[in-house]
C-alpha cells in the first residue's frame, strides 16, 4: 500500500517565485490496485507522483510504502528503493537518442548486478506483447511517438517493479497506441502491480480502481473512488 | 556571399599569389639568392675537379675549378702517387695559401687531406665576382722533393 | 558487483560512442598536449643523462682562470700550491678551447698523455683506429660527428687554418664515439702541446687545472669537496667549479629550455580540460537530462560517478598512450626536429636521428597523471553536481 500523509511541496520556498505546486496530500493506493490522479495541467500531479517515485524531495509530509516511512530516505537510498520497486513513464517519454529500442528497454539493468543478456528475450518478449517485435533494432527516431512510448512502458518494466507510477502517459500518443498501452495497463493490475497514473483528461479513469481530482495542487478528498 | 564561401575565396587567393611568388622568384634570376646552385649540403661531398699531374722540380701546376658560392666549404683532397722518380715533399697550396708539404712514398701513396678553417678567412671562395674560379697548386720542393706522377680528386664538402 | 561494474563501463563505452565530437575533441587536445610533454620530458632526461655520462670521468674540480668578470688562462703555477691543499690527490693540466667550422662549433681539447690521472682511452673509446701515442707529434683523434662533418677517417690528414691564420696539419689516427655521445661527438683531441700551438697558448698558462680529490667515502665526499674549493678560491683572479656545479649547469639549462616547453603543453592542457569542461556543459543540458533520467531509472550518484570515472580513464589513458607513443616515435625516429634545436641550444652537429632519448617510468606516469586528473575534474565535477539535484529537477530543467 501506498500512503501519503499531509504531504507538500514548495518550489523555491521563500524566494520571489515560491510556487506552492502540491498542499497536504493524502492518498491512499491500495496493492495490486490503479490509482488514477485527474486534473488539469499545473495541478499538481506529476510533482505529487514524483514524490511517491522518490524523483522529488517532498518540502513536508510522509510518503508510506507498506506503512514504512520512506520520506527521509538517504540518496543513496532512494536510489535503492528506485531500482527495486519502482517502474516510471513519462508523460515526454524521455528515451535516449542514438540508441535503439531494445537498448532503451535494458537501460534499467544497467544499475543492477545482473548480466543483462539474460534479460535480453525477455526484453523482446516485452516488446512483441506491445506490438514492436520488428522494430527492436529501430533507432529511437525512427519510432512514431506512440511506439516511443511504448517502449517506454517495456522500460519500465523490463526490472520487474511492483509500482508502476505513470505520468501522462498517452499525451503524445496515437489511438492505436494509446488502446494498446490502455489495454497492457489492465493486465498489469491484473498481474498484482500497483499502479498510480496521472491524466488530464478522463479516458483513463474507468480503468481506475480509484480515482483522485486534483485542483491547485490540492486533492479533493470527496472524490476518492 | 556566405561566410565559409568567402573565407575559401581568400585562402584561394592567398594560395594563388604565394604559388606566383615562388614561380617568379625561382625563374626570375636577379631575385633568387645568388649562388645557389653551387651550395653543398651538409656532409654533403661534391667533385669539382679531377685529373693527373706530372710533378718536377721547379714546375707548378695547378688545378682550377669554379666554386662560386660564399658558403664556407671544406676542401677535401684525395691524392694517389702513381709513380716515382723521387719521393719526397710536395708542396700544396689553395688560393695561395699553403696547406702544407705532404711526403710522398711508395708507403705514404695514398693521402686523404680534409682542410677546414677555424679563423675568419676561408679556404674556397669566389675570387672574384666575375669569374669564382679557385686554384690548387703542386709544387715539388727543391731539396727532397717528390717527382713522380700523381693523379687528384678535388672535392667540396658543404659545412652548413 | 562484477556484473555491475561492467555494465556501468559498458555505459561508459556507449557514452564515448555517443558523443563522438566531443570525444574526438578530448582526446585529440590531451593527446597533443601529452605529445609535448613526453616529447620534450625524454629529451632532456636524455640529455641530462648524456651530461652525468660526460662527466663520469671528469675531474673533482675544475679551476679557471677569471678576468675582467670573464674566464681567461689561468697560471700553471698555481699547481704547486692547489697540490699542497689537504684533500687533493693530484693536479692536471688541461688546454682547450672551441674552433668554428661553418655553423658547427667544435671543442679542441689537449690531453696530458705522459701522466694522465685517468686513463684517456677509457673516456673516450674508439669506434676505428688507435688512441694518440704521446711519442707523436701532430696527431688527432677526432668525434664521429666531427668525422661526419670533415669526411676525415683513420689515415686522413685533417689541415686546420687556425684562429691566428696558420695552418696546422694533424693525422687522424682514431675516431671515438664515447658513451656519452651528444658531449663529445663534437670534439677532436690532441696532445697537450699541440693543442697549446694550435691555440697559441703560450708557456706557463693553460685553459684550466683539473684537480682530483683523495677517495673517501660517499657521506665524507662532498665535505671535502666543499673544503677543497674553498681553499682553492682563496688565490686571486680563478673560479672553481665542482663536478655538482656542472651537472646542476646543464640540468637547469635543459629544466629551464624545457620550460618553454611546459608553458606550451600546459597551455594545450588548460585548453583541453576547458573544452572537455564546455563540452560536458554544453551537451550538459542533453547531460543533465540524461543523469536525471538514469536515476530515475535506478542509477545511484555514485554509479553516475563511476559511469563519468570510466570514460574519463578510458579518454585520459588512450590519450596518454597516443601522446607517449607520438613522443617517442617523435624522439626516436624523426629526431625530434624544431624541439630539438631549441633543447640542445648549440650548433647542432649530430646527425638527426640520434638526439639522445630517455623514456623513464616517472615521465610516462607524470605524462598519464596530466591527461587522466584534469579530465577527471572536468568531468566528474559537473556530473556530480547533476547528480545530486533531484532527478525530476534535473529532468525539467534540461527540458526547459
Amino acid at each position: 500500500m501506498i500512503e501519503t500523509v499531509n504531504l507538500k511541496k514548495i518550489y523555491n520556498q521563500g524566494k520571489r517565485f515560491q510556487v506552492e505546486a502540491v498542499i497536504d496530500a493524502n492518498v491512499v493506493a491500495e496493492n495490486g490496485e490503479i490509482t488514477v490522479f485527474v486534473g488539469p495541467s499545473g495541478c499538481g500531479k506529476t510533482t505529487l507522483m514524483s514524490m511517491v517515485g522518490q524523483l522529488l524531495t517532498p518540502t513536508k509530509g510522509r510518503i508510506l510504502i507498506d506503512n514504512e516511512d520512506i520520506t527521509s530516505y538517504s540518496d543513496g537510498w532512494k536510489a535503492v528503493f528506485r531500482r527495486e520497486n519502482v517502474g516510471f513513464i513519462f508523460q515526454h517519454i524521455n528515451l535516449l537518442p542514438n540508441l535503439n529500442a531494445l537498448e532503451n528497454v535494458m537501460i534499467p539493468l544497467m544499475s543492477h548486478n545482473v548480466n543483462p543478456d539474460e534479460f535480453r528475450d525477455p526484453a523482446l518478449q516485452l516488446l512483441e506483447v506491445l506490438g514492436l517485435a520488428e522494430r527492436a533494432y529501430f533507432g529511437v527516431e525512427q519510432l512514431s511517438g506512440g511506439q516511443q512510448q511504448r517502449v517506454a512502458v517495456a522500460r519500465a518494466l523490463i526490472t520487474k517493479p511492483n509500482i508502476i507510477i505513470a505520468d501522462e502517459p498517452l499525451t503524445f500518443v496515437d489511438k492505436e497506441s494509446a488502446k494498446a498501452i490502455t489495454d497492457y495497463f489492465g493486465k498489469l493490475r491484473d498481474d498484482g502491480k500497483t499502479m498510480l497514473i496521472s491524466s488530464h483528461v478522463s479516458n483513463l479513469t474507468e480503468l481506475a480502481d480509484k480515482t483522485y481530482l486534483m485542483k491547485n495542487g490540492r486533492i479533493d478528498e470527496s472524490s476518492a473512488g | 556571399m556566405k561566410l565559409e564561401k568567402l573565407i575559401a575565396v581568400e585562402a584561394a587567393g592567398v594560395a594563388l599569389v604565394l604559388i606566383l611568388l615562388v614561380i617568379l622568384v625561382d625563374f626570375t634570376s636577379y631575385l633568387g639568392s645568388s649562388n645557389q646552385k653551387d651550395r653543398i649540403s651538409l656532409y654533403v661531398e661534391k667533385e669539382y675537379a679531377e685529373g693527373n699531374i706530372t710533378v718536377v722540380p721547379g714546375r707548378i701546376a695547378f688545378v682550377r675549378f669554379n666554386y662560386s658560392s660564399y658558403e664556407p666549404a671544406i676542401l677535401v683532397l684525395e691524392l694517389v702517387f702513381q709513380s716515382w722518380e723521387s719521393t719526397g715533399y710536395l708542396n700544396i697550396r689553395c688560393n695561395n695559401r699553403a696547406i702544407g708539404p705532404i711526403f710522398a712514398s711508395p708507403e705514404n701513396s695514398t693521402v686523404r687531406l680534409n682542410v677546414v678553417s677555424t679563423s675568419g678567412a676561408e679556404w674556397v671562395e669566389p675570387l672574384s665576382s666575375m669569374f669564382g674560379l679557385n686554384e690548387v697548386t703542386f709544387e715539388s720542393g727543391l731539396e727532397n722533393g717528390f717527382i713522380g706522377l700523381l693523379s687528384y680528386k678535388i672535392k667540396l664538402r658543404g659545412s652548413r | 558487483m562484477k556484473n555491475r561494474f561492467r555494465n556501468l563501463a559498458n555505459y561508459a563505452l556507449n557514452c564515448i560512442k555517443r558523443y563522438k565530437v566531443r570525444t574526438l575533441v578530448i582526446i585529440v587536445s590531451l593527446s597533443i598536449a601529452a605529445f609535448i610533454f613526453a616529447s620534450v620530458s625524454f629529451m632532456k632526461e636524455g640529455l641530462v643523462r648524456e651530461g652525468e655520462l660526460s662527466l663520469k670521468y671528469a675531474p673533482d674540480l675544475t679551476v679557471q682562470g677569471m678576468f675582467a668578470g670573464r674566464q681567461s688562462l689561468i697560471n700553471t703555477s698555481y699547481i704547486y700550491y692547489i697540490q699542497k691543499t689537504l684533500g687533493v690527490k693530484a693536479v692536471e693540466e688541461r688546454i682547450w678551447g672551441y674552433g668554428n667550422i661553418g655553423n658547427t662549433l667544435l671543442v679542441i681539447v689537449g690531453i696530458d698523455l705522459d701522466n694522465p690521472v685517468v686513463n684517456p682511452a677509457s673516456a673516450y673509446p674508439l669506434v676505428s683506429g688507435s688512441f694518440l701515442d704521446s711519442q707523436e707529434n701532430n696527431s688527432v683523434v677526432i668525434g664521429k660527428a666531427v668525422a661526419d662533418l670533415t669526411g676525415a677517417r683513420v689515415g686522413s690528414w685533417l689541415a686546420i687554418l687556425t684562429e691566428s691564420n696558420q695552418v696546422r696539419q694533424y693525422k687522424v689516427r682514431g675516431v671515438f664515439s664515447s658513451e656519452s655521445s651528444i658531449y663529445n661527438a663534437d670534439m677532436i683531441l690532441m696532445s697537450e702541446n699541440d693543442a697549446r700551438l694550435f691555440f697559441g697558448i703560450p708557456e706557463g698558462k693553460v685553459t684550466d687545472l683539473l684537480v682530483y680529490t683523495e677517495d673517501v667515502n660517499k657521506a665524507y665526499y662532498v665535505t671535502q669537496l666543499n673544503f677543497v674549493a674553498r681553499e682553492i678560491s682563496e688565490l686571486p683572479n680563478v673560479r672553481v667549479l665542482t663536478k655538482d656545479i656542472l651537472l646542476k649547469a646543464q640540468e637547469t639549462t635543459y629544466g629551464a629550455r624545457s620550460g618553454f616547453f611546459s608553458i606550451t603543453w600546459f597551455t594545450v592542457l588548460v585548453s583541453a580540460a576547458i573544452v572537455a569542461f564546455n563540452q560536458t556543459v554544453v551537451v550538459g543540458h542533453e547531460s543533465k537530462f540524461e543523469v536525471g533520467l538514469l536515476k530515475a531509472l535506478g542509477f545511484s550518484t555514485s554509479d553516475i560517478i563511476q559511469v563519468r570515472l570510466i570514460e574519463s580513464l578510458i579518454l585520459g589513458v588512450l590519450a596518454g598512450s597516443i601522446g607517449i607513443a607520438s613522443g617517442i616515435f617523435f624522439d626516436t625516429v624523426l629526431g625530434a626536429p624544431v624541439f630539438r634545436d631549441f633543447l640542445l641550444g648549440w650548433a647542432v652537429l649530430y646527425p638527426a636521428f640520434s638526439v639522445p632519448v630517455h623514456i623513464s617510468l616517472q615521465t610516462v606516469l607524470i605524462t598519464y597523471a596530466i591527461t587522466i586528473v584534469p579530465l577527471l575534474f572536468a568531468t566528474v565535477v559537473p556530473s556530480w553536481l547533476n547528480a545530486t539535484v533531484d532527478p525530476d529537477l534535473a529532468m525539467r530543467g534540461a527540458r526547459a
